[in-house]
């Protein structure tokens, strides 16, 4: 699945958009994202606002992945309330998985945005890049990191 | 007290069929700091004895004994916490600790709360061969036991391509602890002229900088070039941070 966004915001953003109009259940849906991820208001306003310049200037797609608004956040806030150790475990064996794949700078580039939008970017950049040792590789990711595993050309497509 | 090499002949014994046993295997020659000879020696001793597993009848004692050296060792901080997921009683497959598999200490509250979902994420991996071809992306919506919902992490799983049979890093690790072994021999001399050509951290910046952008030329790195720019920046006496900083520039 490819990411319909820089951020995991982003891509909710899109999803939520994906029939053309926002409901007021979907903005209290991105209301707990955002708490989920801990977004500043100001930061929220940012991804909005390019999210609506790109929708306005018809460049937004919905993309094609068929998931619901609710069933990403609800894998996006799963994963950011597990345990620190359990989701920054993650995020480094993913980066470790990515290294041993080869790692592309398109692909370091586009996965760390998206790993930063879920506060995990310092264990998967030390996943990349060895820091404190080789993380074991990982044979699956939960679906809130799919769409960085697919940066790093870690699906098949 | 433990005898390294006979921690090492533990751990390949408890992870002689494991899917992740040259990893342990390599993890702990690391951890133990030994020779491939000691690990060759081990395994050549393991196949000559075990037979098809049943160790000449002699399995549960030898199993018994091989835990008991590895968790002496890990309570002596010979061998990392994680080492502790290979102490499970084969009945006790399914109780893996979801935190030793991920090699971090157990928090009771949240493994509580994650365990059982960790364990069926973990249990997915187990089943599926690690040097297997690669897999289609699979969304696991199918299962009635998802493991990512019961992980807590909520929605499906999604499979990796798996990669080539033989772990580069767990070989890099080996050539890693190699050179610095050499390292260590040649000290002195690098350290000299690492003192005469002292620069400043602009000139370390910018030395690193240049190393960076030509292991990174052909757009793809690989865990060697990726040892040598962790060497460099030893070398250089770089923080991981300036390194992600200097990441960020080259890249724009």
């Amino acid at each position: 699945m490819e990411a319909l966004g820089h951020t995991p915001f982003a891509h909710a953003l899109a999803l939520a958009w994906a029939d053309d109009r926002l409901t007021a259940n979907e903005f209290r849906q991105l209301d707990a994202l955002q708490q989920a991820l801990g977004l500043s208001d100001s930061e929220r306003e940012v991804v909005e606002s390019v999210y609506e310049e790109a929708l306005t200037g018809g460049r937004a797609s919905p993309g094609e992945y068929s998931a619901s608004l609710v069933e990403w956040i609800d894998a996006v806030r799963a994963l950011t309330g597990v345990h620190t150790d359990i989701s920054s475990g993650l995020a480094r064996r993913l980066g470790a998985t990515a290294l041993r794949a080869g790692l592309t700078q398109k692909g370091w580039t586009q996965a760390s945005d998206w790993m930063d939008g879920l506060g995990l970017l310092a264990p998967f950049a030390e996943g990349c890049w060895m820091e404190g040792g080789a993380a074991p590789a990982l044979q699956a990711v939960p679906l809130a990191l799919a769409p960085a595993a697919a940066a790093l050309d870690l699906l098949d497509d | 007290m433990t005898v390294p090499e006979q921690v090492l002949h533990s751990v390949l014994v408890l992870t002689w069929d494991a899917d992740d046993a040259e990893n342990r295997a390599a993890e702990a020659q690391a951890a133990l700091e030994l020779p491939d000879s000691d690990r060759e020696d081990a395994a050549a001793h393991i196949e000559s004895h075990r037979g098809d597993g049943d160790w000449g009848g002699r399995v549960a004692d030898i199993e018994a004994r091989a835990r008991e050296r590895v968790q002496v060792a890990i309570d002596e901080g010979v061998l990392p916490k994680a080492f502790e997921s290979i102490l499970t009683e084969p009945e006790d497959d399914g109780d893996v600790d979801p935190f030793e598999e991920l090699g971090v200490m157990s928090h009771e509250d949240s493994a509580t709360a994650a365990g059982d979902a960790l364990e069926a994420f973990m249990d997915e991996e187990d089943d599926e061969d690690p040097v297997a071809e690669p897999v289609q992306e699979e969304v696991e919506e199918e299962d009635d036991e998802d493991p990512f919902a019961a992980l807590g992490v909520g929605g499906p799983a999604v499979a990796l391509s798996t990669l080539d049979e033989d772990d580069p890093l767990a070989a890099l690790m080996d050539d890693e602890e190699d050179e610095e072994d050499e390292d260590e021999g040649e000290d002195e001399p690098a350290v000299e002229v690492e003192e005469e050509n002292t620069s400043s951290a602009i000139d370390a910046k910018a030395a690193y900088l240049m190393v960076l952008e030509t292991v990174w030329v052909d757009g793809v790195l690989d865990p060697g070039e990726v040892s040598l720019l962790a060497r460099r920046r030893k070398e250089l006496g770089l923080s991981f941070e300036e390194h992600l900083a200097l990441v960020r520039k080259m890249l724009g």
